[in-house]
């Protein structure tokens, strides 16, 4: 009977759950509105350093009011939560294992590898000495 | 979706969804149904995700092409589509507001204006599609723009097509489930005590806000 009476405890929690009203979605509404002027302001202006990182973190904002106050996740206790947050891990997790990955790859081994650029810093008359797409090996790969 | 094959309720009263007998109420049936939800959700948040991590490798290694790629991209009308978007979900957000109070003309209200800023989005969609085949910036071997031509740009269009049409898709899809519950809501059959419907199918529509909401700045801006 576990099973019910978990049931009958999470009926009593939910009859305490506030629920959002219309002023709280308008705010919402305005907030994203403005967030998407200010994203596309400082994207024209083509930031060189940060331009993307403020742009994702700006989307990250807006992403999150949605799922907290249109999704109703701020109000709703329990596993919703661990679901999107688990899916966000993963996410995380690919994005960042799959460029750790082609970061640290072996120049030639990347797809957009052109040999025409390649070995790099090669003295002359060494070109394919050491295997063609070798460096020296007083030189760090 | 859920259980919400009402029953013939007692004339005049507002419907209520079947209870299977292993919940404790409605509420906590309710809750199970939304759990499902999110769970379906997270599939679709990983499905994006693939498409997200294809263009963060591609970008990283053809930096200058994806860079003038995207300043193909009318910011104009990407810009106008994210506010009719935004705006889009803010109304499936007052339907469930409207249908926890049972007023289910209101909800339909809602919902209608949600399904026309849809259309509004395809339709700007469709513009910048024709533009862009118009011009010859389409995926891989199709791409025959001669204003750029740095290697990796085909790829920027690949993925381009790749993901918004991928949304295209959803937004499509959300608009038949919102007609679906629009339908059920013309019906009379929302109230506190019976909303699933409603909020589940506004959920959906949140999370094609939400996709939407990185691949604006990914696509256009950046």
């Amino acid at each position: 009977m576990s099973v019910a009476n978990e049931s009958f405890r999470e009926d009593r929690e939910m009859r305490d759950e506030h629920h959002s009203g219309p002023g709280k979605y308008v705010i919402i509404w305005g907030a994203l509105m403005v967030l998407t002027v200010v994203t596309v302001v400082t994207g024209r202006m083509h930031l060189p350093d940060w331009g993307l990182a403020l742009a994702l973190v700006i989307a990250s904002i807006k992403g999150s009011l949605v799922a907290l106050y249109f999704m109703h996740l701020a109000e709703h206790q329990g596993a919703s939560r661990i679901v999107f947050v688990t899916s966000m891990l993963f996410v995380a997790l690919m994005l960042a294992f799959t460029l750790f990955d082609l970061g640290t790859r072996f120049r030639p081994a990347r797809p957009n590898f052109n040999s025409a650029n390649w070995p790099v810093e090669t003295a002359a008359g060494q070109g394919g000495r050491y295997g063609g797409g070798l460096q020296p090996p007083d030189t760090h790969p | 979706m859920q259980s919400s094959s009402a029953v013939a309720g007692t004339a005049g009263a507002p419907p209520l969804p079947k209870l299977a007998h292993h919940f404790a109420s409605l509420e906590v049936q309710n809750h199970a149904a939304r759990l499902g939800m999110w769970l379906f959700l997270a599939t679709e948040i990983l499905l994006f995700a693939g498409l997200f991590v294809i263009y963060a490798c591609y970008r990283f290694m053809f930096p200058e092409a994806f860079a003038e790629a995207s300043r193909q991209l009318d910011l104009t009308m990407g810009t106008i589509n994210t506010l009719v978007l935004i705006t889009s979900s803010f109304t499936a957000a007052m339907a469930v507001h409207y249908a926890k109070e049972a007023k289910n003309k209101q909800v339909v209200v809602m919902f209608v204006l949600t399904i026309l800023m849809a259309m509004g989005f395809l339709v700007i969609k469709y513009f910048e599609y024709a533009h862009k085949i118009h011009e010859g910036q389409l995926p891989g071997p199709h791409y025959t723009y001669p204003g750029i031509q740095l290697p990796g740009v085909a790829m920027y269009f690949t993925i381009y097509f790749l993901s918004t049409g991928l949304h295209a898709f959803h937004v499509i899809v959300g608009m038949i489930v919102l007609a679906w519950v629009t339908l059920k809501a013309m019906r009379n059959e929302f109230s506190y005590r019976n909303y699933t419907a409603v909020e589940l199918g506004s959920m959906y529509w949140h999370l094609v806000d939400l996709v939407w909401i990185f691949l604006f700045p990914m696509l256009y801006l950046i």
